[in-house]
């Protein structure tokens, strides 16, 4: 037991690994191939767990951290550490990958040993990523995830998935080798691949603006920000089914997790410089997501569009720069891949049916189908933040955050703006679900479909649950997170001056220790529990 | 004075045939100015005296190497090119030329050259010697070069083909 | 002069043991097919993978002397027994990879065995070379060889071209070289690596004559590595070639290039640095992104891996860049050069290891595809579906793309990392980005490979066969691929040693 909790970090990052390596003994046997997989996923689950269990939140700093020189003398180290914000996105990894197996038993009938193995090696990317301390290592898995992503697009996606697969390798690329030359600049100022001695460097204005600039590109490529976001309904409509709820749920937030643990600590003239046109191009991008998914006439791709309106969200709230609107930013994080990866599966499941996804095809569907309606219609709540569901407390404590942000220019005009986002988003979820699933049931090929089956359900429900759960208590998250995302931003509290003088407290000193004066702490995030 | 006008000589007897070497069509006629070319550079070496480069030039090249060129050249039915005389190219081959002239030129022109005023010496019993003793790696080992060389040569010609092996195809298309 | 002082045989002859058994070993392979009768196909093959591991075992257990023997023409020491092994390494996955394809195809070539050795045997000299009349001797046994390696496929005729071309072209680039040995000679006195550095010190070299038979000398060079502007052979001789010998032209003879073209930067250093750093800057850069957009276009696998190969030469004279950089730069620069030649010097060594791994890894699939060398049996279109129906296959040669386009975690990530942080270090971060941009063109086209092979259906003319003992090499090759990706500091550590030593 010990060996395992001295190093559980590794161990859960590593075990979905050696069970796509160990996948390929089953030779052709597809059967006990995917329960050995789903068993996998359920072990990694657990061993996530105890990292949930025994992480201190009073503490906020790395946990179960990990250090062995890896390149060089101890320039580069394999150094995995968890701290609130890696704990829940990695237990969010964890978490969907057995229900992402469960909900391939149908769907994936090809090849589906290597789908196995590609989607676990995607598993431990992503746990990597999540868990990385040293950048090279960070870069490592960052880049090593676009492998099997790439395969399971390409694989077993639709019609056009050589070409989506091939654009989302790219563009994903474009923003990660400038990031490569970035990483290479810091570690020759700093003599070490080391995030923490990347803090304590002093760089220069002009390059900070310029790695700032290198950095942001590729996190936002990843988000995706607007007007880089062309890549994601192409990957999304593309990709199996499985291939979109991960992608959604886990690979997008990579980017968002990106810019907080490293865009926006290191470069924090760079941040305040460029605070205000990320935050512009968040809000354009929320809004643009909203109107381009009100015109889809394709379920999924709706959804994709919904997603870059929810991270444009999230972005909005890590770019307002206080604590609540940063704590706002992850909570939406883990939000949108609980609601947008239930809806990705629920839109699988319709497809596994009919083979189409125009929502033209459809129409009455709740007389068929009533259970899957009642999770399609809480899904859709929770993604457009129905008080009571997770959407909901992301959302408004992003917009509280805006709001009140002292760095933004004309930042209640952007939460303003934002906030007509969450209508639209409203409106175009709503009407969808309706043209879907109320009315007449007047496509004849609807009329036989069978509800969700067992397997479906055992999918669903613990995501649903969660949704629940989330909305109705997000202390279980904000307090693991909350020192954590002060700790994070600590950097940046000395380089940031507010752009309204008007702010309610002021800057100077801003404490050494304990509640920074220009966060907005724990009082407003208190109420929220 | 007299020197001048050796080198002179020697000069042209190695630049003139060059040049129709370049201009001939016929390959039979470029072989023989080649054979002046490389008899008037045999001719530089040794009155700069260089004995032993001078009589490996008269070996080598004119004993060896150019006898092969001409075997060759009369021994196999070469196409005589017509039609384009390939004028087109002797523009940038002639520019290419006249820059890497110029270069040279320069270069050599602007070494602060320190002449040496003692009679040359015999130097074959020398170089013979430095071969024998410092240089024997490379001595030996080019023994080595040449079995190479001996096997390619030997594969390209082991089967007799009647429209002759894929080089003799070559030939033709480097023939300007 | 005339007292013909006898070297310290004994000792000369142990140190010259691994030259030694190459090649008596090329001699030992030419006799025995001439001799016996009875051989079968494969016999000789045998015979040279003995005679390689012999080499691998001689070299790691005798201890090799250090230092420069044979009147100071040859250096040993750790790099030539770096680049021995490298060398013979390649070798013997080349020999296994064209076992395979005599066996099937009956197109048995014995003379290919001892041209193998005897190119090998020029490169461990080029490597250990230290005097440029060695260095010739060197690349004139290498070319020699593969120009017939090359060409040697009789009645194929792109091969019969491939090496046709390659032959001419090689000799203009020897002619260049000589020429610049001469002017060298002419400047300083001698062709001795060691009398070389002591004109430079010494400041009697006349400058002119210097660099002009410096620049010349790299022109022989970047023909060799396949430097644009001297690139224009490549395709067609990677094409026409058999994809075996390809390997091997790909990995040992830029390995050979790369060896003596790093000795003789060092060598030259400061001198080379004021008079070529821009023109090699520019070519560097010029190298790598020609090589990367032209490979885009390529419908041909080889011809495809042929213009790549250009722009990894590229990001290795990227490299050679970066050693240069330093000796520009003010005090504070050159107080960092050391570091900086050493990591710089190191990075190529690495770089060139792991280029060897996954082209020879790609080029051992490409020969137990193409059946018919050169006749447009290369077409990346007939790889469709491959992974289907031959998934070792498949997934080698994936991992070898994945490689060469240097994503993690494979080895050529961590060969473009070290390459470009010492680019960085040496303040060249334009240049670092530019090669960046060139590994993003890049993953396009190694991609198409393993989209044609994954998420195509296969086609009527797909490849069908295999040879397993090939594939389980290639296979291997892919292994070590990720390995080094993952670890890759044991090596590079190890080449780090390697380079200390060799730089003066």
């Amino acid at each position: 037991m010990a060996m395992i909790t001295d190093h559980i970090l590794t161990w859960v990052t590593f075990v979905p690994l050696l069970g796509a390596v160990a996948l390929w003994l089953f030779g052709r046997r597809e059967g006990p191939a995917r329960i050995f997989a789903l068993a996998v996923s359920l072990v990694d689950f657990v061993l996530s767990l105890h990292l949930w269990f025994h992480f201190d939140a009073a503490r906020g700093d790395d946990q179960f951290v990990e250090r062995v020189a890896w390149i060089g003398n101890g320039q580069v180290s394999y150094h995995l550490g968890c701290d609130g914000i890696s704990l829940v996105l990695a237990l969010l990894t964890t978490f969907l990958g057995p229900l992402i197996i469960l909900s391939t038993w149908k769907a994936i009938t090809s090849r589906v040993r290597e789908f196995l193995a590609f989607f676990l090696l995607l598993q431990t990317a992503m746990l990597g990523t999540f868990l990385a301390r040293d950048m090279l290592l960070f870069y490592v898995f960052w880049e090593a995830m676009l492998i099997p992503m790439y395969f399971i697009i390409g694989i077993w996606g639709g019609q056009r998935r050589i070409y989506a697969a091939v654009k989302f390798f790219i563009f994903t690329m474009v923003g990660s080798v400038f990031m490569l030359v970035g990483i290479l600049y810091l570690f020759f100022q700093s003599g070490s691949m080391e995030l923490t001695s990347f803090l304590n460097l002093n760089l220069e204005h002009n390059a900070q603006l310029w790695l700032f600039a290198a950095f942001f590109l590729a996190f936002a490529i990843k988000v995706p920000v607007f007007p880089l976001h062309t890549w994601l309904p192409d990957a999304h409509v593309e990709a199996p089914t499985a291939g979109s709820v991960v992608l959604a749920g886990v690979l997008l937030k990579m980017g968002t997790y990106g810019m907080l643990r490293f865009a926006m600590p290191l470069f924090p003239q760079g941040v305040a410089y460029f605070a205000p046109a990320v935050s512009i191009l968040a809000v354009i991008g929320i809004i643009y997501g909203a109107l381009v998914a009100l015109v889809q006439p394709d379920i999924k791709k709706l959804v994709a569009y919904s997603s870059v309106s929810h991270l444009g969200f999230v972005v909005l709230g890590l770019f307002s720069l206080n604590s609540l609107g940063v704590a706002g930013g992850v909570f939406q994080m883990l939000a949108h891949g609980l609601s947008t990866g239930a809806l990705f599966l629920l839109v699988g499941v319709i497809y596994e049916r009919r083979h189409t996804r125009e929502i033209s095809e459809f129409g009455g569907l709740a007389h068929v189908m009533p259970l899957y309606a009642t999770f399609f219609m809480i899904a859709t709540l929770a993604s457009i933040g129905l008080p009571g569901l997770a959407g909901f407390v992301g959302e408004f404590t992003i917009l509280l955050g805006t709001f009140t942000s002292e760095f933004l220019p004309a930042a209640r005009v952007m939460a303003i703006l934002a906030a007509t986002g969450v209508v639209l988003g409203a409106f175009f979820m709503l009407w969808m679900v309706q043209r879907v699933f109320f009315g007449r049931l007047a496509n004849d090929a609807n009329k036989n479909l069978p509800d969700l089956s067992w397997r479906e359900v055992v999918v669903l429900v613990p995501l649903l649950v969660f949704m629940f759960v989330l909305g109705v208590h997000p202390g279980l998250v904000l307090d693991k997170v909350d020192l954590s995302i002060q700790k994070v931003l600590a950097p940046l509290e000395a380089q940031l001056v507010p752009h309204s003088p008007a702010g309610h407290a002021a800057i100077p000193g801003g404490g050494e220790e304990g509640a920074p004066a220009i966060l907005l702490v724990n009082s407003d995030a208190e109420d929220l529990r | 004075m007299t020197g001048d006008l050796i080198f002179i000589l020697l000069a042209l007897l190695t630049l003139v045939p060059a040049v129709w070497v370049v201009m001939s069509r016929n390959l039979v006629h470029a072989g023989f100015g080649l054979l002046f070319t490389l008899f008037g550079a045999a001719g530089l070496y040794a009155y700069m005296g260089a004995d032993f480069i001078a009589v490996a030039q008269l070996m080598v090249y004119i004993g060896g190497v150019l006898v092969l060129v001409l075997f060759t050249v009369m021994m196999t039915h070469v196409p005589r090119s017509h039609g384009n005389h390939g004028y087109d190219r002797y523009v940038p081959a002639s520019v290419f030329a006249l820059l890497t002239f110029g270069v040279l030129y320069k270069t050599i022109t602007s070494v602060n050259w320190s002449a040496s005023t003692s009679p040359a010496e015999p130097t074959i019993a020398r170089i013979g010697a430095q071969i024998m003793t410092d240089f024997i790696f490379p001595f030996e080992y080019v023994s080595l070069v040449l079995l190479a060389a001996m096997i390619g040569a030997a594969l390209l010609t082991r089967e007799e083909r009647p429209a002759g092996p894929a080089n003799a195809a070559k030939d033709t298309e480097v023939a300007p | 002069m005339n007292d013909l002082a006898i070297p310290d045989f004994g000792r000369e002859i142990a140190a010259l043991l691994p030259f030694l058994i190459v090649a008596g070993g090329g001699l030992l392979v030419m006799v025995t097919d001439a001799l016996v009768k009875t051989l079968r196909k494969d016999h000789l093959s045998y015979l040279v993978l003995l005679v390689l591991l012999s080499v691998i075992v001689v070299q790691t257990t005798s201890g090799t002397p250090e230092g420069p023997v044979l009147n100071g023409l040859l250096l040993l020491g750790n790099f030539s027994r770096f680049f021995t092994y490298l060398f013979v390494v390649i070798g013997v996955l080349t020999t296994i990879f064209a076992t395979g394809i005599f066996d099937r195809d009956g197109n048995y070539r014995p003379e290919f065995y001892p041209l193998l050795l005897f190119a090998i045997l020029g490169m461990m000299v080029l490597a250990a070379a230290n005097d440029l009349l060695t260095v010739y001797l060197g690349l004139e046994t290498m070319s020699l060889a593969t120009y017939v390696l090359a060409g040697g496929v009789r009645g194929n005729a792109p091969s019969s071209e491939a090496g046709f071309k390659y032959l001419m072209l090689g000799g203009f680039s020897s002619a260049f070289f000589l020429m610049g040995v001469a002017f060298v000679y002419g400047a300083c006195g001698g062709t001795g690596f060691d009398q070389i550095a002591a004109a430079l010190h010494s400041g009697s070299a006349p400058m002119p004559f210097l660099t002009l038979g410096t620049g010349l000398m790299l022109v022989g060079f970047g023909f060799k590595v396949a430097m644009v502007p001297f690139h224009m052979w490549t395709p067609d001789v990677y094409d026409g070639a058999p994809a075996y010998v390809t390997g091997f032209m790909a990995t040992a003879i830029k390995a050979a290039g790369f060896a003596i073209l790093l000795r003789f930067v060092l060598l030259t250093e400061p001198m080379l640095a004021f008079a070529w750093y821009p023109v090699l800057t520019v070519l560097a850069v010029l190298t790598m992104s020609l090589g990367n957009i032209v490979a885009l276009v390529q419908g041909n696998i080889k011809r495809m891996l042929a213009w790549s190969s250009i722009a990894h030469a590229g990001y290795l004279l990227l490299g050679i860049v970066a050693i240069l950089a330093p000796a520009l730069g003010g005090p504070e620069m050159m107080a960092r050069a050391k570091g900086i030649v050493e990591e710089g010097g190191a990075a190529l060594l690495f770089y060139l290891v792991g280029y060897a791994l996954m082209n020879l890894a790609a080029f051992g699939i490409i020969n137990v595809m193409g059946t018919e060398p050169g006749v447009d049996g290369d077409q990346i279109s007939r790889y469709a579906g491959l992974s289907r129906r031959q998934p070792v296959a498949a997934a080698t040669l994936a991992v070898a793309m994945l490689s060469l386009a240097g994503i993690p975690p494979m080895v050529g990530f961590m060969a473009k990392f070290y390459i470009f942080s010492v680019v960085v270090k040496a303040g060249l971060i334009p240049l670092a980005i530019i090669g960046v941009i060139n590994s993003l063109i890049s993953v396009y086209y190694y991609l198409r490979v393993i989209v044609v092979m994954y998420m195509h259906d296969t086609a009527e003319d797909s490849y069908q066969g295999t040879e397993w003992v090939s594939v389980a090499a290639a296979g291997l090759l892919a292994f070590l691929i990720i390995y080094l990706g993952v670890m890759p500091e044991a090596f590079h550590r190890g080449a780090e040693i390697v380079f200390r030593q060799i730089s003066f």
